[in-house]
């Protein structure tokens, strides 16, 4: 598989893992009272302030073969390390924090009086945050998905020490530009370079016009 | 008919109060951060009181000796918070169907008596504020609440809307015959839409 649709599958099931996963704890984060709130909320974005090469490094010592939990899975079937599924589960990871904070900062926007009507007319939790809460967050939830799957697109540092540099299995596109740089093939990795930037560059744009609503037009905020 | 004797502590205050909320509005006045607010989301259940009860007839709400607190969702309290506060990303059908406790002959009965016939297919969000209003006190309605609760209804409205809302709701009530707390700061308001009135100085409720 080229490393432009590998990056692009890696990508999409990472922004699945990340969507599913973001939403889940936003909401229990929001309906229950439990201590360790605060704790649970800087251990999720921990991965956007640490070098990514770090949160590789963590993975790898939970998921090697080496120790328990590796053994048990790779007797389930299921590699992570050196295989796609360590490339996804570190591009899930790296991504998560740009979609939770965003999303987060989206809800905690929604004034509270709105869900508090909604409670009064019986509806379940549940039913407020599916009917009320996601649909007048949906700018934050379609901008932080559009930043964490840009930034899955890019994930270098945590893939390589995880997943390998596996041609065609966990080659995804930044590995194959450092690939392509190691050995000389400056005109290749231009290539991608500008795939990459311009797949980027159109995801960032479109945050801009969610945001601010004009994708051409740069206004002055007054 | 609701009796409540409760007492919420909240950040900068001991709200509590004592009283029966009987069919007709009881028009409730005082400062801000008195305890207006506070009285009428303890008695929807969006706030837990320290002490006392709430009950509606012979069913209790909340009762601290007892350990008991019904949740808003089983109260059926129709609440209306300050501002407009309606569903905008929801058309005008379906903000007010969105309880699921009333039914087609109510529905038609809301949409006729509220003027809200034509706009029921359009997005509640680009009605003006006066349609919101009837929108929030419908879908309060829909709900087939036993009390109504509302948090300075007209405050979101400019004054030339504001008389002719309030004779609407006013009337509107009257008809579904049902108690009504009708939280307002403004004196006059009270006197003109009041059956009864109450007031809240210093977080303590009077003339209840």
């Amino acid at each position: 598989m080229s490393p432009l649709w590998l990056s692009l599958e890696v990508a999409s099931i990472a922004l699945c893992n990340i969507v599913i996963g973001g939403l889940l704890l936003c909401y229990m984060l929001k309906r229950y009272r439990f201590p360790g709130k605060a704790l649970i909320d800087s251990i999720v974005t921990l991965p956007l302030v640490l070098p990514p090469v770090v949160v590789g490094f963590a993975l790898l010592l939970v998921f090697t073969p080496g120790n328990a939990l590796g053994a048990w899975l790779e007797t389930q079937g299921w590699q992570v390390v050196f295989s796609k599924a360590g490339a996804i589960l570190a591009s899930s990871i790296i991504g998560f924090p740009l979609f939770y904070q965003t999303v987060r900062a989206a809800l905690g926007s929604i004034d509270p009086a709105v869900e508090d009507v909604a409670r009064t007319l019986g509806a379940s939790e549940w039913r407020i945050f599916f009917t009320i809460s996601i649909p007048l967050a949906w700018k934050g939830i379609l901008t932080g998905s559009i930043l964490a799957f840009s930034r899955a697109l890019g994930e270098f540092g945590a893939t390589i020490l995880i997943a390998g540099n596996i041609p065609g299995v966990t080659r995804t596109m930044p590995l194959a530009i450092y690939s392509l740089v190691e050995f000389g093939d400056y005109t290749g990795a231009f290539e991608l370079v500008v795939y990459i930037c311009a797949l980027t560059l159109g995801l960032l744009w479109t945050v801009h016009f969610i945001t601010k609503g004009s994708l051409f037009h740069y206004q002055e905020e007054r | 008919m609701i009796y409540f004797d409760i007492a919420v502590q909240r950040p900068t205050i001991l709200v509590q109060g004592k009283g029966t909320l009987d069919v007709g509005i009881t028009a409730l006045t005082g400062a801000s951060g008195n305890g207006k607010s506070t009285l009428i989301k303890s008695l929807a259940g969006l706030i837990k009181p320290k002490a006392g009860f709430i009950k509606q007839d012979e069913n209790y709400w909340f009762h601290h000796g007892q350990n008991l607190f019904v949740k808003p969702q089983a109260r059926h309290v129709g609440y209306m918070p300050q501002g407009n506060i309606i569903f905008p990303h929801m058309s005008v059908l379906h903000n007010i169907t969105y309880s699921k406790r009333g039914d087609e002959p109510l529905l038609a009965h809301i949409l006729e008596r509220l003027q809200l016939e034509r706009y029921s297919h359009t997005k509640a969000g680009n009605l003006s504020g006066g349609e919101q209003q009837r929108v929030a006190l419908g879908r309060a309605l829909y709900a087939k609440p036993c009390v109504l609760l509302l948090d300075e209804p007209l405050s979101a409205l400019d004054w030339t809307l504001r008389h002719q809302v309030q004779a609407d709701i006013v009337a509107i009530i009257k008809e579904w015959n049902i108690p009504c707390l009708w939280v307002t700061h403004d004196e006059e308001e009270a006197k003109a839409v009041g059956d009864y009135r109450w007031s809240f100085e210093k977080g303590i409720l009077q003339g209840s």
